[in-house]
């Protein structure tokens, strides 16, 4: 039930009327929100960004969600990652001393090890992420929604009734 | 841009800032309680907390800090408490405080409630096992050790049967088997004497030396044929006599060994007379081991109760200004906080004097000052101090300072506590049975003084109670004899002095303790005890010898016996040959004469007749 709403949601955003750069932007700031810790500074940031900016909530939504799942089995690989930036980088010490002493910098909590390593490694994949899912938007528009809509898969999804039911309760928020 | 959306950030900033200003006493008080709770290990509760934006003024009502040892009390209580934060260091995340007055400290005030923590124990802090930790375990150790007497010995007679008929002596048995052996070897010297056979051969020799008769030979063959009969014999004799020799050798080396395990029994008795007074376990009274068992776990409950403070405050000020932390293992999703203590820069979190106003359970009205609470001293190059003082209107003063000084790499604490005149109501001084009794008025005197480095501790603690009033009400025909005697001891104590030492040198620990009530204990235990114990030691003796004296006698008899005997024997083979060689030899001596003799006779006679031959022929 789960696997299949999820499906129904992303195909849904994928033929929505949102353009490939606001999906991909969408699904970019809910991988950060997704990744890093939630209740942190920076996501206060991001949220600001989401609201204020001109992109698809709906992917926003399901990136948090997909990379929410993921984050739990990354922690020790950003523990790991935050200890080595904060602790073994030691060229690094004197610019977190100075962060750690700047007003509203210091209330970020960066000096937590997942906190920084999650942030780090969110904003490394935001370029690549943005490209890629921005790709695949137009790609699956462009290539993939006319085969797969005459899929036996599309087909029974769409005749089954939890689909249909679903299809109603759409219309009706619509 | 999506307008529409800054219009909700904007609503949602004012809906957020409202409920703010509604919920953030609650939300910090749970989340100070929950700091504190994780850091003391029991519950810390506030009441009537309440925080001021404007001016960031924070104050409360109660503060409960319960003790996680007995969890009923509180380790710490404050009336009304209020304190300003500074603005600018809180968006740097620091929490600076210039001043902050608390009142009505108490120390082990009843809770309503238990304040036992349902979250897991916190985590072993590095300093417990650090030197601290390793202290307050030896000093634990130290009082564990003192004597663990059966303090029920001394409410009855010393009973010794019924501890003999539980002995089980080894030299009895030993003795035995030492004496079946000794038997055995004298029995093969005995059978060794009679197959020599030493009356036969004497005999023989006897009478074939008798047959040797010298002056009844009249020819030369028949002197010549004695004096074969006399060598023969002589031969003989030389044998018995080299044989009497390696018998003699042979038999001085078996009584020798005879007489070192015959002295062994001595070493069996004395090792069964020991084990006997292991087993019974006579006390051995002396004034250290009293004053240890009497005092030392109050004692050392009250140094281990500062050196869990200073443990505690060494492991988190090197959390918050350890350079180079160590990697640890976080809960998921929590992640390890490094801190970044830079000199010149503000201190995490500071608060630089609280004006503290109180009262001990003694009722002492205390006031003082706490300077420098601080998350690294090296950030503002100060120590932490508290300095504490108060007095009574009755004249009873006490003085408290301690200074927590974490600036160098070696940490060090120091703590001074002088009280005079303090009234001791109630109080007990010790929770040994060996001072069972509570005073109901006294006045103390402390002059105590802790230093802590790394590696080092010394402790000295001076503790007088005067005018001694204790209560004695217990029925005496309920008590036994030892209540008896020690309440006799105590009745005649006018004052308790009491001096204690503590010296650790890394894993050295040196804990002295001494009190005019050591002697005084000791005194009237021994005086109850040792008429009993010499007795018990006596009759034990007396046991131990009726078991063994008997044997001991009857193997000295056989041994001094078959030693007469077997040495006699051979000494008087010994005699028996040597006197025939005496006449034997002698009659040799005539026989070979003789021989000479008879030979120059018939050389002579000879030479007569070769002359008168010549003559006629």
């Amino acid at each position: 039930m789960l696997i299949i709403k999820f499906l129904s949601k992303l195909i849904r955003i994928l033929r929505s009327a949102a353009s490939p750069g606001q999906i991909a932007g969408g699904f970019v700031l809910g991988m950060i929100l997704g990744l890093t810790p939630l209740w942190k500074l920076h996501n206060l940031v991001t949220f600001i960004l989401l609201v204020i900016l001109n992109v698809n909530i709906s992917t926003a939504l399901f990136g948090f969600a997909l990379f929410s799942g993921i984050t739990y089995l990354l922690d020790p690989f950003f523990h790991s990652l935050g200890f080595y930036l904060l602790v073994d980088v030691k060229s690094l010490w004197s610019v977190w001393a100075a962060l750690y002493n700047m007003p509203v910098i210091a209330l970020t909590h960066f000096n937590n090890t997942v906190v920084l390593g999650s942030l780090v490694s969110s904003l490394a994949l935001v370029t690549p992420v943005f490209l890629a899912s921005k790709k695949g938007v137009i790609l699956y528009r462009e290539k993939l929604d006319s085969k797969l809509q005459k899929t036996r898969f599309m087909q029974l999804l769409k005749s089954s009734r939890i689909y249909s039911l679903y299809e109603r309760i759409r219309d009706w928020r619509d | 841009m999506r307008w529409k959306g800054i219009t909700f950030l904007v609503i949602l900033a004012a809906v957020i800032f409202g409920l703010g200003l509604i919920f953030t006493d609650r939300w910090l008080e749970a989340r100070l309680e929950d700091i504190g709770s994780t850091i003391v290990g029991a519950k810390v509760e506030f009441d009537h907390l309440d925080f001021s934006m404007v001016g960031l003024h924070l104050r409360w009502l109660r503060l409960q800090v319960a003790d996680s040892k007995d969890t009923w009390k509180n380790l710490l209580e404050t009336g009304k408490c209020e304190l300003d934060l500074r603005f600018l260091p809180l968006l740097s995340g620091k929490v600076i405080v210039d001043n902050m007055q608390a009142s009505g400290i108490q120390t082990g005030t009843k809770r309503a409630t238990d304040g036992k923590i349902r979250k897991a124990k916190a985590p072993e802090t590095s300093e417990e096992t650090g030197f601290v930790g390793r202290t307050m375990q030896r000093l634990q150790g130290e009082i564990a050790q003192a004597p663990a007497w059966n303090l029920d010995q001394y409410t009855r007679k010393v009973n010794v049967d019924s501890i003999i008929k539980l002995l089980h002596l080894r030299s009895p048995g030993e003795i035995d088997s030492l004496q079946f052996g000794l038997r055995q070897s004298y029995a093969h010297w005995d059978s060794l004497f009679g197959k020599a056979s030493f009356a036969e051969d004497i005999k023989d020799i006897e009478s074939r030396v008798k047959s040797i008769e010298p002056a009844q030979i009249k020819t030369l063959a028949e002197l010549q044929s004695a004096l074969t009969t006399a060598n023969s014999v002589r031969v003989k004799i030389d044998s018995l006599q080299s044989f009497v020799t390696r018998t003699q050798n042979d038999l001085r080396v078996d009584l020798k060994a005879a007489h070192t395990q015959v002295a062994q029994v001595d070493d069996w008795v004395r090792a069964d007379f020991q084990q006997v007074l292991e087993r019974a376990k006579l006390p051995d009274i002396h004034a250290q081991s009293i004053g240890k068992r009497v005092f030392g776990k109050k004692i050392v409950d009250q140094v281990n109760g500062y050196l869990g403070i200073a443990a505690k405050t060494r492991y988190y000020a090197g959390k918050l200004s350890s350079d180079k932390p160590k990697k640890e293992k976080p809960p998921r999703l929590k992640g390890q906080n490094i801190h970044f203590p830079e000199r010149a820069a503000q201190p995490k979190f500071w608060i630089k004097k609280i004006e503290l106003s109180g009262q001990t359970p003694q009722q002492v009205q205390l006031s003082g000052l706490v300077t420098d609470i601080v998350s690294n001293q090296r950030a503002i190059g100060k120590s932490t101090n508290v300095s504490l003082s108060g007095s009574r209107q009755d004249g009873a003063a006490v003085i408290f300072t301690a200074v927590f000084d974490y600036r160098q790499s070696a940490p060090a604490e120091r703590f001074l506590l002088n009280a005079t005149g303090i009234p001791l109501a109630d109080v007990k001084l010790s929770d040994s049975p060996l001072f069972p009794y509570r005073l109901v008025k006294a006045k103390g005197y402390v002059e105590s003084s802790l230093e802590l480095g790394a590696e080092s501790l010394q402790a000295k603690i001076g503790f007088t109670a005067k005018d001694l009033h204790f209560d004695l009400t217990q029925d005496e025909a309920s008590m036994n004899r030892l209540q008896k005697a020690i309440r006799s001891g105590v009745q005649g104590a006018s004052t308790i002095d009491l001096q204690a030492g503590i010296d650790c040198q890394g894993e050295q620990t040196v804990l002295s303790l001494n009190s005019n009530l050591d002697d005084l204990l000791a005194k009237q235990l021994r005086s109850l005890l040792s008429a009993e114990v010499d007795a018990a030691r006596e009759k034990l003796q007396n046991y131990v010898s009726s078991q063994v004296q008997a044997k001991r006698d009857h193997l000295q008899k056989l041994v001094q016996e078959q030693e007469a005997y077997l040495q006699g024997e051979i000494d008087k083979y010994a005699r028996g040959l040597q006197e025939h060689v005496k006449s034997l030899d002698e009659k040799r001596k005539s026989i070979e004469k003789r021989i000479e003799e008879e030979k120059k006779g018939q050389a002579k006679r000879l030479e007569e007749a070769k002359k008168k031959l010549k003559k006629i022929f």
